[in-house]
Parts: structure tokens; C-alpha cells; sequence
């Protein structure tokens, strides 16, 4: 499984759209993290800003865009078949490219665990405990990834139509974002709908400095966690189930 | 029961109402290079596809290795090595990379066994050369290498020379041939180049329309069907009765330019010409002929040449 996983990530290579992917997503971040320092704010804010543009939109962008690369890849140049006839079967296939995806995830969680430090380092209020920043930008990487697991059943239907795929992905990447970003604006409050949930049971490990101000949002965005764990762990599984079951499908006629 | 390394019972396949393959029966004997023929869409890369797993089997059995192949899939493909169609590689990544991918997902075989198989089809070991720079040709080649490579005992080779120059027909020919000689390698393979089956195969199978129509050694299918005696006498008909009368002739066809082929070459020549002298009737003209593949393959498939 391993191999099979390191493979996807070789197939990467000196590819196009790869490098497009790895531009932009090293890209973005920037942004935020430039807007902190010109305006001097402190080292919390940045890490917010990172929080919501890196794990709610930049990681779920990769991960969807990455995945459907992956999957795509094999459609285009035919290659589906010859892994086929050494016996790899489909959900082995299937699994080793959502892994490929997560892998790619933890580095870019990575790349904007680096920019936040940086970020810190030129605002003279960082906090330096690297592994402490890494370890919240993965935990809300991994859980907004969670509420991103439909995207995988689009990628697998879509994926032969790599244009409409990349648009719908793109949709339900910036829809979702918009409901996180505007969470209050859209009334989302009531609404159960996964990466709200995500956001707002992961909004305790994002705060670094407690500060009075914060009790109201946290008191706002209260989520029981154990009911978002099971509404995370649902979504995920029931995609993955159903986008596994899709995808074996479509694959017993190569 | 003769054991054989591929065979197949009825194999059939059916897109919803309309069937591409239609109750075929192939039997490939170990050591033996099995070429299937026939023209473009006539079913043998599906009849390929279903004997290999990649596509679903509507009705019929395969059996290789003398079991079962449903429930050994992954025994057997370890013990496959294919060419299914044009051969799919990432484009971004050399021949050598693309090899490793390979070779790491079979995961057992032997330290050189890229370098090696790279080398046997003719192409260099660790160059820089990417996958979307190659000519069909060096993808064709690379399509073998993949199939080679973990030394299989069986080859399953869809239209191995499509595309290649005719230095490099000759190449691939000449190593299908010292694989199945040298090294005692099964190969079944598709083709509609007449040309090539006519001097690769022992066996051939010829399909049309997704039924087999014919299979036998392509020696015995020679020495059957392939030769025959033209004969043009008239009137046609008086010909073709006394003929049956005396000869007992079955096997003949009477062709649009009013000759005759009898397919039954054992009789002598001189015989019919002396029997048909004794009762009046002049022969214009009499040979002993012998048939291209591709003519045999008109014949069979009662229509156009292949091509």
C-alpha cells in the first residue's frame, strides 16, 4: 500500500498541472500572512488568517484539485489498465490516491505552518512553538478535509470530463468557504452542514491567546464535539463508501 | 484432456442487446504463439480485455493454468505479462521511471529486470528522453518491456507491431519468435497485419464479428484450406457433377469468373484433365494454386480483405 502510495506521488512529477497546483497553493498564503505584517497585527490574528484561508480554503483546493489530477491522470493517458493487470485491485487504487492527496495535505500544512512562523518572526510577537502551530493547522486541515470528503463522489463521477470536474470542485470549494468565511452574514448557525461544523469545533484549537473579546465567539460558535466528530466521521465515510462503490463500478470495463 | 495454458468456453460479451463477442472457444497450448485474427472492431481486444479481467464476462469461462480464473485473478496476472491496446504511460516521466512504477507495484522482481527488459526491446536504460517525446514506435516498444518484465510465462500481446517501422516489425517479430522458441513463452496475440501472423504463429484463431470462426495450426490450416486446384473447363455445371461422381469432391466453389477451386488437392492433376478429355469436355486451364492468408481470410469471412 505503501509503494502504491509513493507511486501516485511519482506520477507527479515535472508535471504541469502538479506545479500549478503547488504555485498556487504556496501562493496564497502569502497573501494573508503579508496583510498581517503590513498592518501589524498580532501573531493570533495571523494564525486565524492562515486558519481560514490555508485550512478552509487553500487545503481543501489542493487536496480536491491534487485528487482529481490523480484520478484524471490515469483516464488520460491510459494507464488504469496496466495497474489493473498486475493485480492491484480498484479499492487499493482508490485508497492509495486519497493517501497520495493526504500526503500532500500534511506538507502544505506544512508550507503554511512556515509562513505563519515567518509571518511571526517579522511581527516581533511570535510565540515560537512550531510544533504547536503545526499541530493545530493539521488538526483543522484534517477536519476540514473531513467536510470536504463529497468532493471525492464529484471527482469520481467527473473525472472523465476533467474541464467540468475542475469547475465543480472549484464550486463547492469556494461555496463552502464563503459559508465559513460569512458564517454569521448567511445565518449559518443552525445549519448542520459539514464544514461549518469543522469550523466551528476546531475554533478553540485555533486561538493561541485568550484574549475577553474572544468569549463571545466562542460562546457563538459553540458545537457539541462529539456530535461534529460523528457528523465529520459520517460525511467521510459515507463519501468514501459510496465514491469507492462508483468508482469500482465504473472500472469493470476498462 | 489436453492441458492448456489459456482456454476459453463460450466466452461471450454483450453490451446491452448487442453481443461483440459470441460464444468463443480458444485453446492455447503452452509454448505455442497463438495469434488471433481478424479485422479492426472484429472483438479481439475484448476477447483480450475478458480473459484478463478488465472486462466483465457476460456469459462463458475462462481457464488458465488449467483452473479457474475468477478466484486465481491475482495468481495468474503475476504469472501474465500484457499489452492491451496502445500502451498508456505517464508522459511526463522517462521510459525508466514509468518502469519503476511498474516494477514497484509487482513488487518481486529481479534487481536488473528493467534495465534488461529495456534493453531487449532496444531502448536505453536511465534516459532523459520523457514518455510524450517518444514516437509510437518507442512507446509500442515500451508497451513490450512492460509485459516482459517480471519474465512471465505467458504474453498477451494486443497488436504488438501496430505502428512500428519495418525495421522495427521485424525486431518485435524476430523477439516474439525467441521468446517463444528460446524461452518457451505461451503468446497469444491479436494482429490484422496478415503478413506478420503468416510468420509468427502456430496457432491461429480467426474472428469476425465476435464469433471465432476458425482455429487450427496454421500449418494443418495451410496444407486444408490454402491450396487448391483451378480448374476452368465448361460448361460448369456438367463439370462439377461429373467430377463429384467420380472424384467424390465436397469441397469446392465455384468462382464468378466461371472457374472452379476444388479444395481437395489430393487428386492428381493429369487425372481430372485425362477424365474430362475421355467424355468430350476440353479443359482450358488447370493448376494447382496455393492461397495468401489474406485470401483464405476473404474466403472465411465471405467478404473483403482485412485491411
Amino acid at each position: 500500500m505503501l509503494s502504491i502510495c509513493r507511486n501516485e506521488l511519482k506520477k507527479l512529477k515535472r508535471q504541469k498541472m502538479a506545479r500549478m497546483l503547488w504555485a498556487v497553493g504556496i501562493l496564497i498564503p502569502t497573501f494573508g500572512t503579508l496583510l498581517c505584517i503590513k498592518n501589524h497585527y498580532p501573531f493570533r490574528n495571523l494564525v486565524g488568517t492562515n486558519v481560514l484561508f490555508g485550512s478552509f480554503l487553500v487545503i481543501p483546493f489542493v487536496f480536491s484539485a491534487m485528487l482529481l489530477n490523480l484520478f484524471e491522470l490515469e483516464e488520460r493517458n491510459h494507464t488504469l489498465k496496466n495497474i489493473l493487470v498486475i493485480g492491484v485491485p480498484e479499492w487499493k487504487i482508490f485508497l492509495s490516491k486519497l493517501a497520495a492527496a493526504l500526503v500532500i495535505v500534511v506538507v502544505f500544512t506544512g508550507i503554511i505552518t512556515a509562513y505563519t512562523v515567518a509571518g511571526g518572526i517579522f511581527l516581533r510577537n511570535y510565540i515560537p512553538d512550531v510544533f504547536h502551530i503545526f499541530g493545530i493547522f493539521l488538526i483543522i486541515s484534517l477536519c476540514s478535509i473531513c467536510a470536504t470528503m463529497p468532493v471525492v463522489l464529484l471527482i469520481i463521477m467527473l473525472r472523465k470530463r476533467n474541464l467540468i470536474a475542475m469547475i465543480a470542485i472549484n464550486c463547492f470549494i469556494l461555496i463552502d468557504f464563503l459559508f465559513v468565511w460569512q458564517l454569521t452574514m448567511f445565518h449559518c448557525l443552525e445549519m448542520h452542514l459539514p464544514v461549518l461544523v469543522a469550523f466551528r469545533i476546531t475554533y478553540p484549537f485555533g486561538i493561541i491567546e485568550y484574549t475577553d473579546n474572544l468569549k463571545l465567539g466562542l460562546d457563538t460558535l459553540y458545537y457539541p464535539m462529539d456530535k461534529g466528530i460523528f457528523l465529520l466521521g459520517a460525511t467521510t465515510a459515507v463519501s468514501l463508501v459510496i465514491s469507492l462503490w462508483l468508482y469500482k463500478r465504473q472500472e469493470a470495463d476498462v | 484432456m489436453e492441458n492448456f495454458i489459456i482456454e476459453t468456453k463460450g466466452l461471450t460479451k454483450c453490451y446491452g442487446d448487442t453481443a461483440v463477442v459470441k460464444g468463443v472457444d480458444i485453446h492455447v497450448k503452452k509454448g505455442e504463439v497463438y495469434a488471433l485474427l481478424g479485422r479492426n472492431g472484429a472483438g479481439k481486444t475484448t476477447i483480450m480485455k475478458m480473459l484478463l479481467g478488465l472486462s466483465k464476462i457476460t456469459k462463458g469461462t475462462v481457464h488458465m493454468f488449467g483452473q479457474p480464473f475468477e478466484g486465481n485473478k491475482k495468481e495468474f496476472l503475476e504469472r501474465i505479462g500484457v499489452m492491451i491496446e496502445t500502451p498508456g504511460f505517464y508522459p511526463n516521466l522517462t521510459a525508466t521511471e514509468n518502469l519503476e512504477i511498474l516494477a514497484d507495484l509487482r513488487g518481486y522482481i529481479k534487481r536488473d529486470a528493467i534495465k534488461e527488459s529495456l534493453e531487449k526491446v532496444g531502448l536505453p536504460y536511465k534516459d532523459k528522453k520523457l514518455f510524450s517525446e517518444f514516437s509510437l514506435g518507442m512507446k509500442q516498444r515500451i508497451g513490450i518491456a512492460a509485459a516482459i518484465i517480471h519474465d512471465p510465462e505467458v504474453l498477451i500481446l494486443d497488436e504488438p507491431v501496430n505502428g512500428l517501422d519495418p525495421i522495427g516489425v521485424m525486431e518485435t517479430r524476430d523477439f516474439i519468435r525467441e521468446l517463444s522458441q528460446n524461452y518457451g513463452k505461451t503468446i497469444l496475440l491479436s494482429s490484422h497485419i496478415l503478413s506478420e501472423i503468416e510468420l509468427l504463429a502456430d496457432r491461429i484463431g480467426i474472428i469476425d464479428k465476435g464469433i471465432l470462426l476458425e482455429e487450427s495450426l496454421f500449418e494443418e490450416l495451410k496444407k486444408r484450406n490454402m491450396h487448391y486446384i483451378l480448374l476452368s473447363a465448361d460448361p460448369v455445371e456438367t463439370v462439377i457433377h461429373m467430377l463429384e461422381e467420380e472424384f467424390h469432391i465436397r469441397d469446392y466453389r465455384i468462382m464468378g469468373n466461371g472457374c472452379i477451386q476444388i479444395f481437395d488437392t489430393e487428386i492428381q492433376t493429369k487425372e481430372i484433365v485425362k477424365f474430362l478429355a475421355e467424355r468430350n469436355i476440353y479443359v482450358d486451364a488447370i493448376n494447382k494454386c496455393s492461397d495468401t492468408l489474406e485470401d483464405y481470410f476473404k474466403r472465411i469471412t465471405g467478404g473483403e480483405g482485412i485491411a
